[in-house]
């Protein structure tokens, strides 16, 4: 491969990072990404998740599961519905679904 | 040579894919496929690939305009939307002729001088620009070859909305793709 035709291509991601980090699109860390992950995964899998699911899977603590379901909450990408059986028991759902 | 053939493969492949994509989403109603033109995705790789790669670009982005419509409408496909493809070419070359000339860029005009896309904004301001250039050109083009075709306010202005609605999902798309590429460790999850 040419060096000219490298730059130019490592130029095109220098200006998708440039975009990445002004919108912060993909602002989400590791952890936060892989309990996302995870609950698409179980949903996808079990057609449901609750948050007891998450943290077995994941393998993170409560505190930080919740958290980071409280800031997709916020962003609207999952939701969380109250069970009709037990009432403290409260699954995730796909905000995006 | 070598730098052109590398430009030129990269410039087709990824436009006629970006095109097939659009096409199957667009045609799969073809009654409804005026709303295609909404999300036009094609746009996206014709100001990325010239922004980026310059004029060594342009032949491939011909081609790649040209026959993938070709390859989605068979013989009905009309002529004159192959001087309207390059009526869309010459539209992101003057847009980023005008970026140049308004020296926001650098302080003195010149053909010769080059803009630093990797500052995303002049990418932005290039598919603004010729949106509007090829929403106008390109139906000027159509309607001048094909009398029955009702050109409206509304048909340019979704031309335009179009085209710049394309170019952006087209770069978030790449934006995401890129950065998942880069992290994917982030699949490594237990499954049950």
């Amino acid at each position: 491969m040419s060096i000219k035709y490298i730059q130019k291509l490592a130029s095109i991601l220098d200006m998708l990072e440039n975009i990445n980090q002004d919108l912060d699109l993909v602002g989400y860390n590791e952890t936060e990404k892989k309990i996302f992950y995870t609950i698409v995964n179980n949903i996808h899998n079990n057609k449901k998740c609750n948050i007891t699911d998450v943290i077995q899977v994941s393998g993170f603590s409560r505190s930080t599961v919740y958290k980071a379901i409280k800031e997709f909450e916020n962003q609207g990408l999952v939701s969380l519905i109250q069970s009709d059986e037990d009432r403290r028991e409260v699954f995730l759902d796909l905000g995006i679904a | 040579m070598k730098y052109f053939t590398q430009v030129s493969l990269t410039t087709y492949i990824a436009a006629i894919l970006v095109y097939a994509l659009w096409a199957t989403i667009t045609f799969a109603e073809p009654d409804k496929g005026w709303i295609g033109s909404i999300v036009y995705l094609p746009h996206g790789p014709r100001v990325l690939f010239y922004c980026f790669f310059g004029y060594r670009a342009l032949p491939a982005l011909f081609l790649a305009e040209t026959t993938g419509p070709a390859l989605v409408y068979g013989e009905q496909y009309p002529d004159y939307w192959a001087i309207a493809n390059i009526g869309s070419l010459l539209c992101v070359v003057l847009a980023v002729e005008i970026v140049k000339w308004s020296r926001v860029t650098t302080f003195n005009y010149s053909i010769l001088n080059k803009i630093n896309f990797a500052n995303y904004k002049f990418l932005i301001l290039v598919i603004i620009i010729s949106a509007l250039f090829n929403s106008i050109f390109t139906n000027l083009i159509v309607s001048a070859f094909n009398s029955d075709m009702q050109i409206t306010v509304m048909v340019v202005f979704r031309f335009f909305i179009g085209d710049i609605a394309g170019a952006a999902v087209f770069l978030t798309y790449l934006i995401i793709m890129f950065q998942l590429l880069r992290k994917r460790k982030i699949y490594k999850v237990n499954d049950n």
